[in-house]
Formats: structure tokens, sequence, C-alpha cells
């Protein structure tokens, strides 16, 4: 595309140099640049106000490299973004320890930090597409709910270690600082309690109050709601707490009418985001390209079909393919202008493969809301447009 | 399992015997009078739940007066979440989830109306109330 229009026009006609912007406090974005979130609401609900808006996805087809930008991180609140003052904030750390602490963001900063790039994922994402497929959907609008950042902060086993937990303490109660109070109960496995930090930091500089300024937790693979913003309490017992959101919100409705709690790991996930929904493309050369990301660990492999999933070639990958964050992959294609499927299916360390449709609603059913990952079709007919299909 | 127990103890000895000072540096101890001003959560086994009694009159006046504007004047037809019915949908193809049909334990609809509802003044709502 653009070596097209770059094949008709001459050095000439470049605009000369000229006297440059004044230097500034922060940088903002090129004015021909034109990109945002866009704040939805529930499958299907787009374009509505925002006051009615309960996530706000990102440009997918707009990024390139693995890293989501700082305000283009996607969000997703569950009462507003409060402004919290921090030196008003407290993080109250109690239940069965020995010595219950209140934190504050200065206590944080000054204890030994990590700094991790992973991804988190609205558990919600992908939803779009459980019953039908909606032909004008674009990646943004379909796998939106998912991001990559540094995040910097404080291992949980410090503060584990800190208030000196009791053995017996099995759970931990997660509270956000939010009017709606969002708890969720952690079970504190090995894997999490190695891994979970609370987080201050979010590439190189203080969290923005939409990703839970001053203090959140991250909990790397694991469900996006989990991640605790505006952190405020953290519980220790013995049992979970069964808190609304882990009874009534993020538990997947089987086809039995019997509902799977506590399903925390995000899976093994892919889609090309470009070219993608509503794109149109010319025939002749053409860069695939897209984003791959596990819970389970590092992305090893994607595969890209480019005839509906009757064949595969494997991608390329953007190294490093870090554990539990987005990988980049890309592949040399050549259209031939005829209709064809475009298809994508990521592989990870721990040998998890992203399930074909057919496969994924035999074994799930289609009412289950969360936890879709099943592999992204993307069809394009003889006049190059992109569309959502589901198969 | 053996060696990371060990390995926790070893840690656990470590911290009380090389650094019982250093840890003491971080924050300051959480007093039990101002824990129980945030300890709001209650468990499925009434862990946490406080005391307090209503009656169905004085629950429909609450109700009325704070619930009906988003939810509806009986559960059913508001602008936000339906609250009754939807019994028999799960394995539909369009399942209705409510507090009737979805939610399996009463601690969580005290614990969650407690802590956020109504929606612009949540906890607002007294223990007898919610």
């Amino acid at each position: 595309m653009v070596a097209g229009q770059a094949a008709g026009d001459s050095l000439a006609d470049v605009p000369p140099r000229e006297d440059g912007a004044d230097l500034s406090g922060h940088s903002e974005r090129s004015q021909y640049v034109k990109i945002a979130r866009i704040p939805e609401a529930g499958p299907g609900k787009r374009n509505v106000d925002p006051g009615d808006a309960i996530n706000s996805k990102a440009p997918l087809d707009k990024l390139v490299g693995s890293i989501t930008p700082t305000d283009l991180h996607y969000e997703r609140s569950h009462s507003g973004v409060p402004d919290l003052d921090p030196a008003k904030h407290r993080l109250l750390v109690h239940g069965m320890v020995r010595r219950p602490l209140v934190l504050d963001i200065d206590d944080l900063r000054a204890m030994p930090s990590i700094s991790r790039t992973v991804f988190i994922e609205c558990t919600g994402n992908g939803w779009e597409n459980w019953h039908k497929a909606d032909e004008n959907l674009t990646v943004q609008n379909t796998h939106g709910l998912v991001s990559t950042n540094e995040w910097t902060g404080v291992p949980l086993s410090f503060l584990v270690d800190l208030v000196e937990k009791e053995r017996g303490s099995t759970w931990m109660l997660a509270e956000g600082g939010d009017a709606a109070g969002v708890a969720r109960s952690i079970p504190l496995t090995d894997e999490i309690l190695n891994e979970a930090f609370v987080a201050y930091g979010q590439n190189g500089e203080p969290l923005r109050p939409a990703h839970g300024f001053p203090m959140r937790l991250v909990m790397p693979g694991f469900e996006g709601n989990l991640n605790i913003k505006w952190l405020r309490r953290l519980k220790f017992g013995d049992q979970p707490w069964m808190t609304r959101w882990e009874t009534a919100r993020y538990t997947q409705l089987q086809a039995n009418g019997k509902a799977i709690q506590f399903q925390l790991r995000m899976e093994t996930n892919s889609v090309i985001t470009s070219p993608s929904g509503t794109m149109t493309i010319k025939p002749g050369y053409r860069r695939i390209t897209g984003l791959a990301w596990s819970g389970h660990g590092k992305i090893a492999r994607v595969e890209v079909s480019t005839d509906g999933a009757k064949t595969w070639r494997d991608a390329q990958l953007n190294l490093p393919a870090l554990a539990k964050a987005q990988t980049r992959f890309q592949m040399d294609w050549v259209w031939d202008g005829k209709p064809t499927k475009l298809v994508s299916r990521s592989t990870d360390d721990k040998g998890n493969v992203q399930p074909d449709r057919k496969s994924f609603i035999a074994a799930v059913g289609t009412n289950a809301l969360f936890h879709y990952n099943a592999q992204q079709t993307w069809s394009i007919d003889e006049s190059g447009r992109l569309r959502n299909v589901l198969d | 399992m053996f060696s990371t127990r060990r390995a926790c103890i070893a840690g656990a000895f470590a911290l009380a015997f090389a650094s019982p000072v250093l840890a003491y540096e971080f924050g300051r101890p959480a007093t039990p009078d101002e824990i129980a001003l945030w300890d709001i959560d209650v468990r499925p086994d009434g862990k946490g739940l406080p005391p307090g009694s209503g009656t169905v009159e004085r629950g429909k006046q609450v109700f009325a007066e704070n619930c009906t504007a988003c939810h509806g004047d009986n559960g059913v037809g508001g602008i936000k979440d339906r609250l009754v019915g939807g019994q028999g949908t799960l394995t539909s193809s369009a399942p209705v989830k409510t507090v009737g049909s979805y939610w399996p334990y009463a601690t969580t609809l005290f614990d969650y109306i407690h802590r956020a509802m109504p929606y612009r003044a949540p906890g607002s709502l007294s223990n007898d109330d919610t």
C-alpha cells in the first residue's frame, strides 16, 4: 500500500524542512496519528454513551510491536475511575497474619521491587463471537480487551513475609478502593505467591488512574479482574469469600446449566491484527501480522492459515517471547485475489494449542460468556474486504 | 515439596533472626478498631456477617427508596440488572442470570449490597437495611 502511493510521486513533492515546534514538558502524538480506545458496553453494545460503557478497548489494529502505549491500555472498570490522592490512600494487610499492617505508597516504593512485562486480559475478551459474528467488527471490537505493559512493584511474597502470614492461610481477598469495592478471592498457589506483585509503576511512570493509581495487584497470566485496581485491602484467610464477582459475574455457564467458578487462568490465544476486520487489501504481496499470548507461559509457535484452516505455515515470532506477555508474529503472503480466509493459532511452551471454534464450542457450549479463546477467522471477498466470521 | 518447605522454614528463620528490625521499617501496625472499619467481607459460612435484622415490610420500603430506580419496581424491568426470575433459563440459548436463578449464596448478596449499593451512594445502607 505504501509502495503504491510512493510510486507516483517525486521527492520534489515532499515538503521542505521548516522550523519545529517548541520543546515541551511531554510529547503529544502527531496530528496525523488518529488512535484511540473505544468505550463499549456488553457484547454487541457498541457506540454507547460513555456513562454506560463498562470497558474501553485497545486499538490492536493500529498498534505495532508488543507493548501497549499506557494511555491505550484497555480498561475495565466496574464503577468508574476514582480520583485517589496517594497521600491519603492506605493499603491494609490483615486477616490470618501475625502482624497486620497499614502501608502507604511511600512504604511500597521503599521496598525491594521487580519490573515485569505481562499481558492483562479481561476475561470477557472475544465475547462478541460466542453466538454469531458481526461482519462489521474490527479486531479492536473483537479482541481489544488485552494489553501488555511493563509493571513495577513489590512482590506479594515480600508482603506475605512482612505481615507473617499464618501457614493455614491458603486464600487471599484483594479489594479495590473503587465505589464498587471490587473484591476477589485468590488461591495462594506456589505460582501466584511467586509471581503476583503490588504494582505502583506502569511503563516507567506511576500508574494511570484508569489502571489503579496509586497501587494495584498484578497477577501474571490470570483473569484481568483479579488484578485489583486501586488496591486498598489484602486479607488472608483459609477459604474463598465467594464475592459477587466470583459467583454471579466471572463464572462460565455450561450447556448443562451449571457454572464453572474460579477458572482463573487466561488461555492460549492469538489474533491477526493486520489485515483484519473491515480493512481492504489489494492482490499481491502482503505482510500478515498479529499478537499471541498465553496465561500458561511463553508463546512457542504461531501458525497462520491463508486458506481457511486447511493448511498452515509457521509465522515468525518477534523475539524475545516473554512469559505471559503478548508476542508479535508476522508472515509473508501473496494474495492471488480469490476469496479466502485468514486464521491464526498459537501454541505455548506448555504445549497448549489454541482451539478451533468448532471444537471449542463443542467443549464449552455458547453460554459461558467469558474465556473465549477460539481461533479468529477473517474472511476476504473478491473485492479484498475483510470480515469477522465464525470460521 | 520437602525441599521447598525446608527452604521456606529456612527463610522464616532468616527473617526472624537476621532482620527483625528491618521488617518494622515498613508501614505501621493496624489497630483492631481501624481494621473493623474496613473489614466488611462476609463468607458463605457466615463469618463476617454483622448482627442485624429486618422485616419484609421494611425491606419493601428500603427497596423502593434505594433500588427501584435502577432495578425496577419488583426487581424486573429496570435499566440495570434484573434481580428476580430466570429460573429454568440457564440451559437455553438466552440464559437469564438473576439473584434468584444464578447467585449460589445469600451471604454474597449481603456482602455486595452492603459494599457497593446503591450505585451512587455505595456503603450507605445500614446493616439492618441491607
